[in-house]
């Protein structure tokens, strides 16, 4: 930057010479759609073990201060939780017995091929993204624990979204609230296809936006929307989120509405990476 | 030389306060641009030649590290950068107000930039909403947070000065 006062290039030429060759990057990086491998590296090197010491300073402060406010909600919660714990055991016990039932049910008809049978990785969100725009993260598992492009990622027994970028030690994930995600989904009940779009707009009030869903199908607010699976990039069966607010479109064909996640998306700290992809099912 | 090393740190460090750090400080969900403070505070200081080459850098990083197009935020920073530099002989000695004002009208600016290239070009036209939850809240945080950090350059670019006036005696 001293270099300003050996050489003296003018500023208008450096602009020129920068904004082009950001107008190459633009053009050769959407056409080829895969990061350079320079990023990458320095990204695994020198900004995910950063990030990781700063991620668990982070914890590690949030949750003192946490500790400090709960102190005295826990007395009463606990409280109210001792009488509780007595009541739930009975329910327990009916529950295991359904449980016993169920498994037995589930063995008959096939059915134990529910995300409970796929493979996972745990992972820790160590990073989110630096606009406000957009909901993507990067996990701290990358293609060393054998994380692709493509993978679907849970939480809370939930979607969180897909995998689109791998470095050595890291992944970008995409989520499904983004605004540019969509995923095609399916209602649990009755199997009708929908596609369900993330939206900044909405999910300022916990929702996202779902469509595509066809007129006459019978579904209720309240169903419970899945993967769907006709997705060629989502693993079929796994949990979005609760439909509500349905409507008929302007064109009266379709039906949309919204879906509140069952993810948590404020407080995402550890997600699991399912490490089949759709085309390993297929085979 | 010492200058370059310093202000590689300063943003490896903004890069790392605004994706990991502030996300534990989210005013209603919403992460102040430090890497837009940065760039705007040096070039104001320093001109547009530093403006811009900054702004390059730190768009590339922020490019880079998100998956996803490279040279978006470079060529955004870069303008920046560069556009901000003509204030320059604006600036005397310790004046906030002028570079406050830049910070604001700079975030300004960025935000409406993505909005219409990833927003608008997909349909999404409600930019009342989206000016009212994600353009001014951004704005209004990265000011106050500007306050501390236009500051905080202000004197590492003293010291900076000062090194460099005495070795080229």
């Amino acid at each position: 930057m001293n270099r300003k006062s050996n050489i003296d290039i003018p500023p208008k030429v450096v602009l020129l010479i920068l904004s082009t060759l950001s107008v190459i990057l633009i053009v050769v990086s959407s056409i080829f759609s895969s990061t350079v491998p320079v990023f990458n590296t320095v990204f695994s090197a020198v900004v995910v073990p950063m990030e990781e010491g700063i991620n668990s300073i982070g914890t590690f402060v949030a949750d003192r201060y946490k500790n400090l406010e709960e102190i005295s909600t826990l007395r009463d919660e606990n409280q109210k939780l001792k009488e509780k714990v007595a009541e739930l055991q009975l329910e327990v016990k009916n529950i295991e017995s359904d449980q016993r039932e169920l498994k037995e049910l589930r063995k008959l008809y096939k059915l134990d091929q529910t995300y409970e049978s796929y493979e996972t990785v745990g992972a820790r969100v160590i990073s989110t993204d630096s606009s406000n725009w957009y909901n993507t993260f990067v996990i701290d598992k990358g293609a060393e624990d054998g994380i692709e492009v493509n993978m679907n990622v849970i939480a809370d027994s939930g979607l969180v979204g897909i995998v689109y970028n791998v470095g050595k030690n890291y992944s970008n994930v995409r989520s499904i609230i983004d605004d540019t995600s969509s995923v095609s989904a399916m209602f649990e009940t009755t199997a009708d296809n929908c596609i369900v779009n993330g939206d900044l707009k909405s999910i300022e009030n916990g929702f996202i936006t779902v469509s595509h869903i066809s007129k006459d199908a019978k579904v209720n607010e309240g169903d419970v929307l899945v993967t769907s699976n006709v997705s060629s990039r989502f693993l079929s069966g796994i949990t979005i989120g609760y439909i509500s607010d349905i409507t008929i479109d302007n064109n009266g064909l379709t039906k949309s509405g919204k879906v509140t996640p069952v993810v948590d998306f404020k407080h995402l700290q550890e997600v699991l990476v399912v490490t089949t992809t759709k085309d390993d099912g297929n085979e | 030389m010492k200058r370059l090393i310093i202000v590689t740190i300063l943003i490896l460090i903004s890069y790392l306060l605004e994706v990991s750090v502030f996300s534990y400080f989210k005013m209603a969900g919403i992460v102040p641009n430090i890497m837009l403070i940065l760039v705007v505070s040096f070039a104001v200081m320093r001109g547009n030649m530093e403006g811009m080459l900054i702004g390059f850098f730190s768009g590339l990083i922020l490019d880079g590290f998100s998956g996803e197009i490279i040279g978006y935020y470079a060529l955004i920073f870069l303008v920046i950068g560069y556009l901000n530099g003509f204030f320059q002989p604006l600036i005397y000695s310790n004046n906030m107000m002028l570079p406050l004002i830049l910070v604001l009208v700079s975030s300004l600016v960025y935000n409406f930039i993505i909005y219409f290239f990833s927003f608008m070009f997909r349909n999404k036209l409600d930019i009342e909403f989206y000016t009212m939850h994600v353009m001014i809240p951004e704005t209004v945080y990265t000011f106050f947070i500007a306050i501390f950090l236009y500051n905080f350059y202000y004197y590492i670019n003293h010291k900076l000065e000062v090194i460099e006036k005495r070795s080229s005696i």
